[in-house]
């Protein structure tokens, strides 16, 4: 049956997926097939969004992140080609970046299973609909606000890469 | 949970309840994951294998309408006419050496097919080719045909990037560059679609149009802008300069061969056949028609616009490199913003 | 409801599997029916009959670059309509506007962009 216990294994099975995709980014001497992973990773978290009723959401990750973020940084690695190698594999900070990121890990687990996470609310029956609703009422503001951020990125974006004055 | 099944062929074939054999939990295909997993699975065999023998039926039909309008015959030694010769060259393309460049990265060159062929028939789950009979019906069925194709971008630079070639590396990055500039007025005009329907299904697209009419009457500029996107996202003359013959070879995937290269070959028609029956769906009511039933409508409507692309490949030039980003950027994208407002006074004036 | 898409996400996930055996099924099946030479020669990129002169990875034209960050801001704006454009059909003329101020705001970065020449090919 289609039950709790179900949706429940896949969810772990997509984070079991994600974990592995994740690792190999990380732990391969190749760039390329870091970032290969890494779109894996983001498919698989993609996956968990589904499950967890965001279905919009778990579109907007593959179609921005896989088929956006993921080409841009493919781009960077074409265009750079500052080596094929991981850039982690040749780092001058081991010991630092460990802690950092024992540090960073440890402080996500732990707000994880913290006491004071917000309890998940009743789920909309037409999801996207229920969210254009929240960004014309609600939201608006955080609406308009994201028009001016994206602005601002375009702008940024330009006077960094091709420095460019205001 | 509904489950559209094809009502035309006379009986569910996949509900075995018609068969009232005892043991059969007639439920089974969409109560248990498995069995939603299997029923996933053998729609995938099956829209798999009519895709590979669309692409087939697709080049050969090319291959002789190239001819005819190049004044030659085309293939006529296999068989009547050259009915065969597409079977024959499968055949061919399947038994052929595979060849890999001895300095390309084997992973990345193995998996950048499979991310071009993948998608693009993945895509078909969402197209309604029924009134409104939909493979399965997401709830937000057009961003999935709209975002799952998008990873055929990283396919493309993939190949380009393995192949340790020159032509190839040039290739991928042009064609990879199209594929994203063309993506934004392509989903701005699929959007000016959603707002006249009310909804991401693509099964409610079809209701809204029978309901109104064929939206291509609505917003004539959406259709022009979502057709000249489209070919240019699957790389159609006029917009194949990722592989113009004449100065990159084959582009990104010169340096593939046999198999490997027709899976190529295939993601390109699955995603000219997808595109082009989607655009049906959004813009002439998909399966929407009189006398005749509507999967027929809807193939006849699809194999139209299909046919267009197919004539359209062997009449005009190739645009330039500068003119194509140009024409993307500064022609189409400021007119789909354009084409927005229009939508939303034409949807003020219709509801 | 959730059931649904629980249903979906399994669904999809039988149609990628079906998806990624079939077009690896014949590369497998006729392995050892395919001819077999390699030499080094025929394992040399193919650069029309010259040998490769420079590496095809070396760093190249920022332009691509400039493109997909741009095309990514874009990406990110068009995806916020899709959003908000189902329920536009049914909404007011206050709500038209308030996306009409979005899609200006979206114009005004293109303009911005067209202006200092970054969707120039060069």
């Amino acid at each position: 049956m289609l039950d709790s216990d179900v949706q429940i294994a896949l969810f772990a099975a997509f984070g079991g997926v994600a974990v592995l995709a994740a690792l190999a980014a990380v732990l391969t001497r190749f760039l390329l097939r870091s970032i290969v992973a890494f779109g894996a990773f983001l498919t698989a978290i993609a996956g968990q969004f589904y499950l967890l009723a965001a279905d919009f959401v778990a579109l907007i990750q593959i179609f921005v992140y896989v088929g956006g973020v993921v080409v841009l940084i493919l781009f960077a690695l074409m265009l750079s080609a500052v080596g094929e190698k991981h850039p982690l594999a040749v780092s001058e900070h081991r010991g630092l970046g460990a802690v950092v990121a024992y540090a960073v890990g440890g402080w996500l687990v732990w707000a994880a299973f913290g006491e004071d996470l917000p309890e998940a609310g009743e789920v909309p029956g037409e999801t996207v609909a229920f969210l254009g609703r929240a960004f014309l009422d609600q939201q608006l503001v955080a609406f308009e606000v994201i028009g001016i951020i994206l602005l601002a990125a375009v702008v940024t974006a330009l006077v960094i890469v091709r420095g460019e004055r205001l | 949970m509904e489950v559209n099944w094809p009502d035309w062929l006379g009986f569910d074939w996949l509900d075995l309840s018609w068969l009232e054999l005892p043991w059969i939990d007639t439920n089974w295909f969409h109560d248990y994951w498995y069995g939603l997993l299997l029923l996933g699975f053998f729609w995938g065999v099956l829209v798999f294998t009519m895709v590979g023998a669309l692409t087939a039926v697709y080049v050969y039909v090319e291959r002789k309408v190239s001819a005819r309008i190049q004044g030659r015959l085309g293939p006529m030694e296999t068989g009547p006419h050259g009915l065969l010769q597409t079977l024959v060259d499968v055949v061919k393309l399947a038994v052929k050496e595979d060849v890999r460049p001895a300095a390309a990265d084997a992973l990345a060159f193995r998996l950048a097919p499979l991310l071009v062929v993948v998608p693009a028939v993945m895509a078909f789950v969402v197209v309604p080719f029924g009134v409104p009979m939909v493979i399965r019906d997401l709830n937000v069925g057009i961003l999935y045909f709209l975002a799952v194709p998008s990873v055929t971008g990283v396919g493309l630079l993939l190949a380009g990037w393995a192949s340790y070639d020159n032509y190839s590396f040039l290739g991928g990055l042009r064609a990879s560059a199209q594929f994203i500039s063309y993506e934004i007025p392509r989903t701005l005009s699929v959007v000016t679609v959603v707002m006249l329907t009310g909804s991401l299904s693509s099964a409610r697209l079809i209701e809204a149009q029978a309901d109104t009419t064929w939206f291509v009457l609505l917003l004539p500029l959406s259709f022009v802008i979502y057709v000249v996107t489209t070919l240019a996202e699957v790389n159609r003359v006029p917009f194949d300069i990722p592989e113009a013959e004449s100065e990159l070879v084959a582009g990104f995937h010169t340096e593939y061969s046999g198999f490997r290269w027709s899976l190529f070959f295939l993601g390109e028609y699955a995603s000219l056949t997808t595109a082009s029956a989607f655009a049906v769906a959004l813009f002439f009511g998909g399966g929407l028609g009189p006398v005749l039933p509507p999967v027929v409508w809807f193939v006849l409507k699809t194999a139209v616009i299909i046919f267009f692309a197919v004539v359209l490949r062997f009449t005009l030039p190739r645009f330039r490199q500068d003119q194509l980003m140009a024409l993307a950027w500064k022609y189409f994208l400021p007119l789909s913003l354009v084409n927005l407002l229009l939508a939303g006074l034409v949807m003020k004036a219709v509801f | 409801m959730s059931e649904e898409l629980l249903a979906d996400v399994f669904f999809l996930l039988g149609f990628g599997v079906a998806g990624l055996l079939l077009p690896m099924l014949p590369l497998l099946l006729f392995r050892y029916i395919r001819p077999q030479h390699p030499s080094a020669v025929k394992m040399e990129p193919y650069e029309s009959g010259v040998v490769q002169t420079t590496a095809p990875r070396r760093p190249f034209h920022m332009a691509y670059y400039n493109f997909a960050l741009v095309f990514i801001v874009f990406e990110v704006e068009t995806v916020l309509l899709f959003a908000v454009s189902p329920v536009l059909r049914d909404a007011s003329w206050m709500d038209l506007l308030k996306a009409g101020i979005f899609i200006v705001l979206v114009a005004d970065g293109l303009f911005y962009a067209w202006r200092k020449g970054a969707l120039v090919w060069k």
